[in-house]
């Protein structure tokens, strides 16, 4: 089947993709879908909590889907022009509701580590989501795209829709903050 | 340098400061040797990219690309039955049915308009008919004051009175 085509499947480029989605090809669609649908996900959980986000997913991708023609090459690359559609969508949600309490993030697990381990790596991981819930959600979206995404200052401020220096001011602002929730943690070194 | 404009510099190039600039460089190492929050900051910053760069964000459930791919199928369907495929005869039939008012009113207004410039347009009588018409004439006088002697193919020829009017 078309759809069935990976990620790793593809060196097209998102440019390249993301033109052809716009043309209404499904396999560039599903090729876009493998590479970017953990990532989002991700983004998305944390903004807005793992039910919120599968919903913010499949609008996210629907809005690729049907407004692909609207991106424009030469206004910067293909990611952060998505995550801003990813964001907006967190936004809404999270403005018509509260967010899910991030208890919820313990069960997605990765690999197989040992019970210890796990559960460590659980308290660590729901420590750092609980932390990040706590800061506004602009200063927690400029987090995620920064140290997450590996977005560039710049990228990250396309995808808010703000300039590099008020994208900074986020920074700053959101580090200071998590460095006072986490200064727990570093007490544990358990945890670090 | 302020401590502001270090922290601002810290989120911009990060926390190892031997990679920042050489035009920030200087002045950053010589804030951090006299300044104990300007180093706070250092150990925080490099503490929290640490932390955040060990967590890893929850991956999207196994379902979940499937259920993208059918929405989007789904849209696809349900666009393409807002938009059913016409056959041609169907498009003829269609366009035919569109266009005869326009045709039937393009007909008659064609006829009508032949018809209105044939009759304004009658035919000039034939020179025969001018000859017998000016011979008639001719044998009648023109109110009394003249005789119509002929027609020499452009104006009927009359004889005046008496009088030379």
């Amino acid at each position: 089947m078309v759809e069935q085509v990976t990620a790793a499947d593809s060196e097209e480029t998102d440019d390249i993709l993301v033109t052809a989605v716009a043309m209404g090809d499904r396999r560039a669609f599903a090729v876009l879908l493998d590479r970017y649908n953990d990532r989002i996900y991700g983004f998305a959980a944390r903004l807005v909590g793992p039910a919120e986000a599968e919903d913010a997913v499949q609008d996210a991708f629907l809005k690729l889907w049907n407004d692909a023609k609207r991106w424009q090459a030469d206004k910067g690359r293909f990611a952060p022009w998505f995550f801003r559609i990813v964001y907006n969508l967190c936004i809404d949600r999270i403005r018509r509701k509260q967010p899910v309490p991030y208890d919820d993030l313990a069960e997605f697990e990765s690999g197989d580590p040992t019970p210890e381990e796990a559960m460590a790596d659980s308290m660590r991981r729901t420590t750092v989501a609980a932390a990040l819930e706590q800061l506004p959600e602009r200063q927690r979206a400029a987090v995620m795209l920064c140290y997450y995404q590996g977005f560039s200052n710049r990228e990250a401020a396309e995808a808010l829709d703000v300039g590099v220096k008020g994208l900074e001011a986020l920074l700053v602002r959101a580090r200071r903050q998590l460095a006072k929730q986490l200064a727990v943690l570093r007490q544990d070194e358990s945890l670090v | 340098m302020t401590e502001e404009d270090f922290e601002i510099l810290l989120v911009r190039y990060g926390h190892d400061v031997s990679l920042w600039p050489e035009a920030d460089r200087g002045a950053a190492r010589a804030l951090m040797a006299q300044s104990l929050t300007a180093r706070r900051h250092v150990a925080e910053s490099e503490a929290l990219a640490a932390l955040l760069a060990a967590d890893h964000l929850p991956t999207a459930p196994s379902g979940l690309r499937d259920t993208v791919m059918a929405a989007v199928n789904q849209t696809i369907v349900a666009a393409a039955q807002t938009r059913p495929e016409i056959s041609l005869s169907a498009r003829i039939l269609k366009f035919c049915r569109t266009v005869w008012p326009q045709a039937v009113s393009f007909v008659a207004a064609s006829v009508l308009g032949v018809a209105v410039g044939v009759a304004d347009i009658a035919p000039l009588p034939s020179t025969d008919q001018v000859y017998d018409q000016a011979n008639d004439m001719a044998d009648n006088p023109v109110d009394g004051s003249g005789y119509v002697l002929g027609y020499d193919g452009d104006d009927i020829i009359v004889s005046l009175n008496e009088d030379g009017e």
